[in-house]
């Protein structure tokens, strides 16, 4: 966001990307990260080198030992052509029987641990292929843009966004996050009217936090969230990554389902007299009380690497395992009392993403939602929310509509622009809809 | 007013929605009275197929009330931006929720950002982006059309979003955006967006930003693309989204029995004619569905699906049905990052 500063700085979250991958780390003076999928694609980096960077630079991978590399920003960050020359007119020469490459994967391997660029290493490559010559020009490029691909060496290191987290978590496992792609998640917000200054409820189990969080995005620091969650805690991890200030996070309070029904029967919500306006300065107050959690840790995998002793003495002497540090702004008991008062009032918006049935909790939030607004549902199965609008259509809802969604990467490129070869088969389904006045 | 702000109470000065049926859905400013053909004042009445209803009738009323007119009745709703993107008065072509919403996330656009719009045209995509930097942001856009540019502006105004938007006339690719160094992101919805990427680059902030071209044919996608990687932006990705809309009911499907004696009590009369033509009720219900008077329509139907497959078994089960016809293409979303320290050439 335009009100934070532009610098990569010591504890906060940053997203690295190489190529296509991304990851999510918390930043650490002398700390190593590894990445990639384990085998031969994984390597380990320390970003001191980035401390102090603007958002968005490139760097050079360095390498300082077998696979762990430091690294320089990069002045001038161009992408190395020039290895593709004159290419041949068709395909019909070539025969696909293994024997094109004359290098043995043992010595690529060790090309690549010799020092040599990712350049270097994919022109060896393509001058030892017998058949490169004979390709066409197209095709050169696309073999030495995969080849590159491989052996790059450059990262990015971006600040979170909503848009990075949902394609990070996305690449991961689409599952991780109930397969609640970018166009759903983006539609969700619109659909609620989600803006800074407006008051919102949020029922969010099984994506990550990542509906909450993008609501928080475009709340800033004005308005008022209610985070409804269900189990023992709520799922924050995309909360935590957005480097959300105080300020930011005072916009958001939790409450559980449970806890909600409760109260409901103690009718605390629907007459509002007991414990009144006091709540809320108690809520704002008590604010920076920092809550250190250092139990999972899903978004920092282990540092160790088995093979090289040395760098992994070296690596478990100098960085134990940073603490994740969650930033609460509020006791548990006043986030409940904030929630509470909040719904009590009525909100304008309302937003229920899970892969749980979605009757009963939207049926129960509803009643909180001003009429005249809208709420969205989202679940990765159209059935339950066919369920639901049916009995919707019964309630006082009126302009329900289900939806799903559709998405297409193109691949652009002179004389060879044609839509991605895969796709994502379906990014879940939306069920929207308005709140009217009741009857009287 | 209404839109910047929530209220209660509908006030005069507000624009509200009115919703007759899903496929009935109008905006209205609240005004008691207007000009008629003649530039005389006349009070403010709005036509419906349930009667007409007096604008000033609306006023003190809640959002989300029922209004009784002389046929039927009808609900006054809360202004969104997604809501007057279906209700708008066109001037040009625009885009629609499922594009807007991509590109408000892909953009990363959030309150207190800078954005730079071109073109304005009738303002579906704008309403969002004001929504998208609240109070505290700022949105430019601009348009080659004169007139566009003086309507937009009205519009804004009266929607509360005076505070936090500029609209100029002006062609971008001569004249550039007229914002430097100051943007957070850039959005181009031109017939040559080629031309005007240079100039997009120089309203970004120096920090980097990001940048998003709409174009319905390929052909103008390669040469953004080719261009927007000649000045040097990364993360360039073209990209297409749509979104399917489903009709849910109940639906009855006739069951052939498989023992001959049973088959033969069929009428002859019954067969892939008749289903057909229930089909096609089934979807002209749903199209024309108006939730007023829907209960009687679905009545009808069951009678007449009974009658007519009395002699065989039926299943009847939930379903959502897809449209027999839906939009295929809008346009090409095309995004890319300008990095920090990007140099910039014009």
């Amino acid at each position: 966001m335009p009100s934070k500063g532009c610098r990569i700085l010591e504890d906060l979250n940053v997203i690295v990307q190489r190529g296509d991958y991304l990851k999510s780390c918390r930043v650490k003076a002398g700390r190593n990260y590894t990445f990639g999928k384990k085998g031969e694609g994984q390597f380990t980096i320390n970003i001191d080198g980035a401390i102090g960077c603007v958002y968005g630079s490139s760097f050079k991978m360095e390498r300082v030992a077998n696979r762990l590399f430091h690294i320089k920003v990069l002045e001038n960050n161009v992408a190395s052509s020039g290895i593709v020359t004159a290419g041949g007119e068709d395909n019909r020469n070539l025969c696909d029987d293994g024997s094109s490459q004359k290098l043995t994967p043992e010595e690529i391997s060790r090309l690549k641990s010799s020092g040599l660029t990712g350049k270097e290493v994919v022109q060896t490559i393509t001058e030892n292929s017998m058949t490169f010559k004979e390709k066409t020009v197209y095709s050169q490029e696309k073999y030495v843009n995969k080849k590159q691909k491989k052996y790059d060496e450059i990262i990015t290191i971006h600040r979170p966004s909503i848009r990075l987290l949902s394609t990070m978590y996305y690449l991961q496992d689409p599952l991780k996050i109930s397969n609640l792609r970018i166009d759903s998640l983006s539609q969700l917000l619109c659909l609620a009217n989600v803006q800074s200054g407006g008051r919102f409820v949020v029922f969010e189990s099984g994506t990550s936090g990542l509906v909450a969080a993008a609501m928080l995005h475009r709340m800033g620091s004005s308005g008022h969230l209610v985070y409804v969650y269900h189990g023992n805690h709520p799922h924050r991890d995309a909360i935590d990554l957005m480097n959300f200030t105080t300020s930011e996070l005072e916009v958001l309070s939790f409450i559980s389902y449970t806890k909600l029904c409760e109260q409901e029967g103690h009718s605390m919500l629907t007459n509002g007299m007991e414990r009144p306006s006091t709540t809320d300065e108690t809520g704002a107050l008590s604010s920076t009380n920092e809550m250190v959690f250092d139990s999972e840790q899903p978004v920092e995998e282990d540092t160790s690497l088995n093979e090289n002793s040395e760098v992994n003495e070296k690596e478990s002497a100098d960085c134990q395992k940073p603490t994740k540090s969650r930033i609460f702004v509020r006791k548990q008991a006043d986030d409940v009392l904030v929630s509470s008062s909040i719904l009590r009032d009525g909100v304008e918006g309302l937003i229920v993403a899970c892969r749980l049935h979605p009757v009963n909790i939207t049926v129960r939030l509803l009643q909180f939602l001003k009429p005249g607004h809208s709420f969205v549902v989202f679940s990765p199965y159209k059935e339950p929310l066919m369920e639901l609008y049916f009995e919707l259509k019964s309630l006082n809802c009126t302009n329900l509509r289900l939806s799903e969604n559709w998405l297409r990467h193109y691949q652009v490129l002179p004389q060879r622009t044609h839509p991605e070869v895969n796709m994502s088969g379906g990014g879940g389904y939306l069920l929207y809809g308005i709140k009217i006045s009741k009857e009287t | 007013m209404s839109f910047s702000r929530c209220k209660r109470l509908i006030e005069i000065g507000d624009t509200v929605i009115l919703y007759i049926s899903v496929t009935n859905i109008y905006a209205l400013e609240v005004k008691p009275t207007v000009l008629n053909r003649h530039g005389k004042e006349i009070e403010n009445v709005f036509q419906t197929r349930y009667g007409c209803l007096k604008i000033t009738d609306l006023i003190g009323k809640e959002f989300g009330s029922k209004i009784t007119l002389p046929k039927g009745w009808v609900h006054v709703l809360y202004p969104t931006p997604e809501l007057w993107t279906i209700t708008l008065p066109h001037r040009t072509q625009i885009l629609y929720t499922p594009d807007i919403a991509m590109v408000i996330t892909q953009l990363e656009i959030g309150p207190g950002s800078i954005v730079c719009e071109a073109g304005t045209g009738s303002g579906s995509l704008s309403h969002a982006l004001l929504r998208a930097v609240g109070p505290t942001g700022k949105l430019h856009t601009c348009d080659f059309h004169k007139e566009r540019v003086q309507v937009a502006l009205d519009e804004f105004t009266r929607h509360g979003f005076s505070d936090r938007v500029t609209v100029s006339h002006r062609d971008v690719c001569v004249d550039g955006l007229g914002i430097d160094g100051e943007a957070d992101a850039v959005f181009l919805d031109l017939p040559k967006p080629w031309e005007a990427l240079p100039h997009a680059v120089i309203s970004i902030k120096a920090e980097g930003g990001r940048i998003c071209s709409f174009s319905p044919c390929i052909e103008q996608v390669c040469r953004t693309c080719e261009t927007m990687a000649a000045l040097g932006m990364k993360e360039i990705t073209t990209l297409e989204c749509l979104a399917r809309e489903f009709h849910v009911k109940y639906i009855t499907v006739p069951i052939i029995p498989d023992s001959s004696d049973a088959a033969e009590e069929l009428k002859p009369d019954y067969n892939t004619e008749t289903q057909a033509k229930k089909m096609k009720l089934d979807i002209k219900t749903s199209d024309s569905e108006d939730t007023n008077s829907e209960d009687t329509k679905v009545k009808e139907i069951v009678p007449s699906t009974s009658k007519a497959s009395r002699k065989c078994s039926e299943s009847k089960f939930m379903s959502a049905i897809s449209n027999l016809k839906m939009p295929g293409h809008t346009g090409y979303l095309t995004f890319a990052t300008v990095p920090p320290g990007l140099k910039r050439t014009c």
